[in-house]
């Protein structure tokens, strides 16, 4: 087995940190014109920076790849001819950087949920069970016009998160938000986990980020009671979204009487940690307690159709919330 | 002394009582043979078989301690009563069965080995724990000269042990170098040291929690002295093997009954089946006597002189290893050979004889082969392996492209390709006669590229063009981006 060289974490912070800043300077040169020399500097010293940090350790790639978008990765380089895309792939891989040192220096909690989100080696973290084709396409897509889109990742039996599939349907028919339900048993391949990037359903919603113009991710989920609580709301410590969709939100579940909390057991999986790197991309995880039903149900789905109503109009209005 | 007579030759089974206890950890599997965090559903069924009055809960209860889950969700413990040795076959064979069957409607696999050859990396990882307890029928448990002495002679043999019962040679889905990958990468098999019996004031208890040195305070007399059994000067439990109960100077014991004292072997890989297992006990519980017997005859048993050595070697190599004894090197297995000749003295008294592979030093490893691993492409994987998981690759035949949305685009021969390799299992296992996976027998590795456009299975003549880590990716477009600007 090959011998892991693990660089201290300073070490790997200092380079971090310096190839942010780098990427930091060359989105804000971009589109100044008549600084071509300055950008092509900036670039070289990238390319040096990568090349340190390629040889810093062996599982340095792997770290990259638990936070760069796939995107980024399995796109042909003529693809970032046009500026446009080339702004986007490099405010994502910002925010990918931007992550990986809040991530480093941020709270215990944090590290810890970050050594779980870790890759340790793309032959046990990104591996597939036999006849993965029959997972392909494993999702059903409820196609909307308002710039938000609900997932059920958990949507499929058996194991599945109750309510959620209903929930996600209805509020998408009702508000004209966009749907994306799972197809495939969590038991077989979790779409919520590291692993289910590679499934059509995540590379779906990737897709939807780039065409649709989403803006808002609702992940739904449901968890056991544990308290009075009917929704705990997932945001990765506040890294996955701006607070003002989530204060929308919290003013909608007070306005209707919902019982909710800002969560610290569910911080929110694989789908909030990841597709929030792309840049204006807002991601909310919502664990609804599986005991609610009839009225209590009825209820939250017309709160979440009422947010989701004037979340999506301001967006459309090209207005941010 | 107060038991004069000799052991050997006695009515042993009548002068001292054996018991044993066994925490059994087991896998939760889907049936394509993958890890799954489905512990909780397994859990949840058996809570409603029992407010259903569907188990046998009297009969259980006598048989076994509980079914717990582990910090991990795909994994579950037995735990039994400690039991002599024909009710703890039965205690293991009922559990088991039962578990095994519970999943079974839940369309879940039970999977009882140490580690998943491809999903563990090194964790997560499970071991079966056995927990002696030899005592004279006069006695309600074990006294601390018992302890130390077992404790002891199953110490001085644990490199024997574990060439005899490794069997976790790959993770991650690699040869890791060891035949016990579970033995260098668990935390909780620290080495224990010679236990002795030891003076000291009960004031101030040392101990180590989370690597830290910490005190214990007891507010007892300050001139009140006790005789503890140490085996870590810092009374940590979690060593491979450890003297346990209130006559030692671990404090999570120290206000427990001495009925529960005893010791407890935790470097024991999971064995496949319970044969294994009860062959596995046989032979600790012959250790044990041994040590009684010495005891007894007061022998005093040795700190064999190159334990440390022959315990890695054991890990590294198994029965193959070569050990250090007496300054001369020896087979493993002539070490392992001579063990067992002594063993099966003790355990003739008692009527026991071994079933398995174990009986003529073969361990189950050798006996049923490690796992094969058939690639369908080594470039691929060694690539992976480098963290070059990003390919270009040139079709060496006409293929379908799969969407994401399923559907199927025709790829010319030569066509090349760009985009993230990933690997797909297919696993072949053997089951045990409770259904409960034993051991996988092969392991066929495939592989797909997921592009841009979707996804490409690859087949072993496509020839890689480029590989490269996501770094090397990045490096490649500013490259292309320096290019573009001038």
């Amino acid at each position: 087995m090959r011998k892991k060289i693990v660089p201290s974490n300073w070490m790997l912070m200092i380079h971090i940190l310096r190839l942010y800043k780098d990427v930091n300077q060359l989105i804000q040169l971009m589109g100044h014109d008549g600084k071509d020399g300055e950008v092509r500097a900036i670039l070289k010293k990238i390319i040096g920076r990568l090349k340190v940090l390629n040889i810093l350790g062996s599982n340095i790639p792997w770290y990259f790849l638990t936070f760069l978008p796939l995107d980024l990765l399995i796109s042909s380089n003529d693809r970032f001819d046009k500026p446009r895309v080339l702004k986007r792939a490099l405010l994502s891989l910002r925010n990918s950087l931007e992550k990986m040192i809040v991530g480093r220096i941020s709270y215990k909690f944090l590290r810890r949920k970050e050594a779980y989100m870790n890759f340790r080696n793309p032959v046990s973290s990104l591996c597939v069970p036999s006849s993965f084709d029959e997972f392909i396409p494993g999702y059903v897509y409820i196609p909307g016009r308002k710039p938000v889109l609900l997932t059920a990742s958990h949507a499929a039996p058996p194991a599945s998160d109750i309510n959620t599939e209903l929930l996600s349907r209805r509020v998408a028919m009702r508000s004209g938000a966009h749907a994306l339900i799972s197809r495939i048993p969590r038991l077989y391949i979790d779409p919520n986990r590291l692993v289910g990037r590679v499934l059509p359903f995540r590379r779906k919603l990737d897709e939807l980020i780039n065409t649709r113009k989403i803006r808002l991710i609702i992940d739904l989920h449901s968890m056991e009671k544990r308290n009075s609580n009917m929704v705990e709301i997932g945001i990765w410590f506040g890294l996955s979204t701006t607070s003002s969709y989530v204060e929308k939100l919290i003013e909608f579940f007070e306005r209707n009487n919902i019982s909710y909390e800002i969560s610290y057991r569910y911080l929110g999986g694989d789908i909030i940690f990841y597709h929030a790197n792309k840049p204006r991309i807002n991601a909310i995880q919502l664990e609804i307690s599986n005991d609610i039903k009839g009225r209590s149900l009825r209820l939250l789905s017309r709160t979440l159709i009422s947010y989701v109503n004037v979340v999506g109009d301001i967006n459309r209005r090209g207005k941010s919330c | 002394m107060w038991l004069v007579i000799s052991i050997v030759g006695a009515n042993l089974a009548e002068k001292i009582a054996i018991k044993v206890g066994v925490e059994n950890e087991l896998f939760t599997l889907n049936d394509k043979g993958f890890i799954i965090p489905a512990s909780k559903i397994v859990v949840k069924e058996i809570i409603q078989d029992i407010l259903n009055k569907e188990v046998d809960i009297d009969l259980l209860k006598n048989l076994i301690y509980g079914i717990q889950w582990e910090p991990h969700p795909a994994q579950l413990e037995i735990v039994t009563q400690p039991l002599n040795y024909v009710l703890i076959e039965r205690a293991m064979r009922i559990s088991r069965q039962y578990i095994a069957d519970v999943a079974e409607r839940k369309k879940i696999k039970i999977y009882g080995g140490s580690v998943h050859p491809i999903q563990s990396n090194p964790f997560p990882i499970n071991g079966t724990h056995i927990s002696i307890s030899v005592f004279p029928r006069k006695r309600k448990g074990m006294t601390r000269k018992f302890l130390t002495y077992i404790h002891n002679n199953i110490r001085r043999h644990i490199p024997e042990l574990i060439a005899l019962t490794a069997n976790s040679p790959i993770i991650a889905g690699n040869p890791s170098g060891y035949v016990s990958a579970r033995l260098v990468y668990s935390r909780v098999l620290r080495p224990s040291n010679y236990a002795v019996i030891k003076r000291s004031k009960t004031t101030i208890i040392p101990r180590e929690k989370r690597a830290l040195l910490k005190y214990a305070f007891v507010f007892t007399d300050k001139k009140k002295y006790e005789h503890k059994v140490v085996a870590n000067e810092v009374g940590l439990r979690f060593l491979d093997v450890t003297p346990r109960g209130p006559f030692t100077n671990i404090i999570e014991d120290r206000w427990s009954s001495p009925k529960v004292s005893r010791v407890e072997a935790r470097f024991l890989d999971n064995p496949s089946n319970v044969d294994y297992l009860m062959d596995i006990i046989a032979i600790l519980i012959g250790l044990s006597l041994e040590a009684v017997d010495k005891l007894y005859r007061n022998e005093r048993i040795e700190e064999p002189s190159n334990l440390a050595e022959n315990r890695r070697r054991a890990i590294k190599d198994g029965i193959n290893a070569t050990f250090i004894t007496n300054g001369a090197t020896r087979p493993a297995r002539e070490c392992v050979m001579e063990m067992l000749q002594r063993v099966q003295t003790y355990l003739d008294m008692l009527g026991i004889k071994l079933r398995t592979s174990l009986a003529w030093g073969v361990p189950e490893i050798e006996y049923y082969g490690a796992p094969e691993i058939i690639s369908a492409h080594n470039g691929i994987m060694k690539n992976i392996f480098l963290g070059k998981i990003l390919m270009k690759v040139q079709l060496n035949g006409s293929r379908h492209l799969i969407t994401i949305e399923g559907e199927k685009r025709r790829l010319k021969e030569k066509t090349r390709i760009f985009g993230l390799a990933f690997p797909e299992y297919n696993f072949e296992w053997d089951e045990d006669e409770h259904n409960i996976v034993s051991r996988f027998r092969k392991i066929r590795i495939s592989y797909w590229l997921l592009t841009q456009h979707g996804y490409v299975k690859l087949m072993p003549d496509d020839r890689i063009l480029i590989a490269t880590s996501p770094i090397g990716k990045l490096v490649r477009l500013f490259n292309h981006l320096c290019k573009t600007m001038s």
